[in-house]
């Protein structure tokens, strides 16, 4: 494991991104109960690992983070800064009081700042597409997450006594 | 072959997992599942990419099948193990429960070879116990943190 191949600006951005992306999350009132605070963001840490060694490398390599295949601090450093965004999603969702008549555009409006996100990352070359892949794949991968994590929210809801 | 043996083996993992009498809640077992996945990628990946420790088929059947061991049935074993051992009482039950769950582990690792999903080409099984153990222990821990976690919100409320 290396740190980096070469500290460009992907590096850069990704550390700006850790400090603005933190700052929210410490600054924003708590609405959410720790333990759920720290589920969403271990979900927020998770998923982008499983989707970047299953699709992003071994036999499908469909896209490349950072400098090289290879595993780099850098990649790491990526994982943390998408863990608030889990938090995030389910933070406004309860500050708006998402029900069921608003969750689909809820939840379209967080796919677009997934796309988004996922078009700077682009440019600033944290994300290299291989073998065929495009960025509108990603709306299938967005949709099926983000998904999962309300209504997974919506299931803690009933199941935990202290929510 | 390979494909049908790992994911029944998956889904009866995950069918045990629901029927057993669990202790840990959904959020405790998600909280142990994420991190028993974070692990079981990262460490695969240095073995098999970085290192180059282990050698992967480059069959897609075959290679679906080392994806679910990575993904779902390493995680789902060690789960159900710890699962077992917080229902048993008694600390020789707890410690032949850990090694037979690390034992379970090593097996199914090993079994991989057999399909020719593995080839070990500077890794045995000592190394695979050695692993799993470590597993074994960062779950616990994992769950430990997350259940003290829990049962301080649940005083306050």
């Amino acid at each position: 494991m290396m740190l980096w191949e070469e500290f460009d600006r992907n590096e850069i951005f990704l550390i700006a991104m850790l400090i603005v992306v933190y700052a929210v999350f410490f600054l924003l009132p708590k609405v959410l109960p720790k333990h759920i605070t720290v589920l969403y963001l271990l979900i927020g840490f998770t998923i982008p690992i499983i989707f970047d060694f299953t699709i992003g490398g071994g036999m499908l390599n469909f896209y490349q983070v950072n400098d090289s295949n290879a595993y780099e601090l850098t990649d790491v450093i990526t994982y943390i800064n998408f863990a608030p965004f889990a938090y995030f999603y389910i933070y406004f969702y309860e500050k708006l009081n998402i029900r069921k008549v608003t969750f689909i555009p809820y939840t379209i409006i967080w796919v677009i700042i997934g796309l988004l996100l996922e078009v700077l990352s682009k440019f600033m070359n944290v994300i290299h597409y291989q073998n065929n892949y495009e960025v509108y794949y990603s709306v299938i991968i967005f949709i099926v997450i983000l998904t999962f994590n309300g209504l997974f929210y919506e299931l803690i809801k009933k199941k935990d006594p202290t929510m | 072959m390979s494909i049908v043996v790992y994911f029944t083996l998956a889904w009866l993992l995950i069918g045990c997992y629901i029927v057993i009498n669990n202790k840990m809640n959904l959020m405790e077992s998600t909280v142990v599942f994420l991190v028993t996945i974070v692990v079981s990628i990262n460490v695969s990946w240095i073995l098999i990419e970085e290192m180059e420790l282990i050698q992967v088929t480059e069959e897609p059947q075959e290679y679906i099948a080392y994806l679910l061991n990575r993904s779902i049935i390493a995680p789902f074993i060690v789960m159900l193990g710890l699962a077992l051992m917080l229902k048993s009482e008694g600390t020789l039950t707890k410690v032949f429960l850990f090694i037979t769950t690390v034992l379970f582990l090593t097996v199914v690792n090993y079994s991989l070879t057999y399909f020719r999903v593995f080839e070990f080409t500077n890794w045995n099984f000592v190394y695979d116990l050695i692993y799993f153990s470590g597993l074994m222990f960062i779950s616990i821990l994992s769950y430990k943190f997350y259940h003290n976690l829990y049962d301080e919100v649940v005083k306050q409320t």
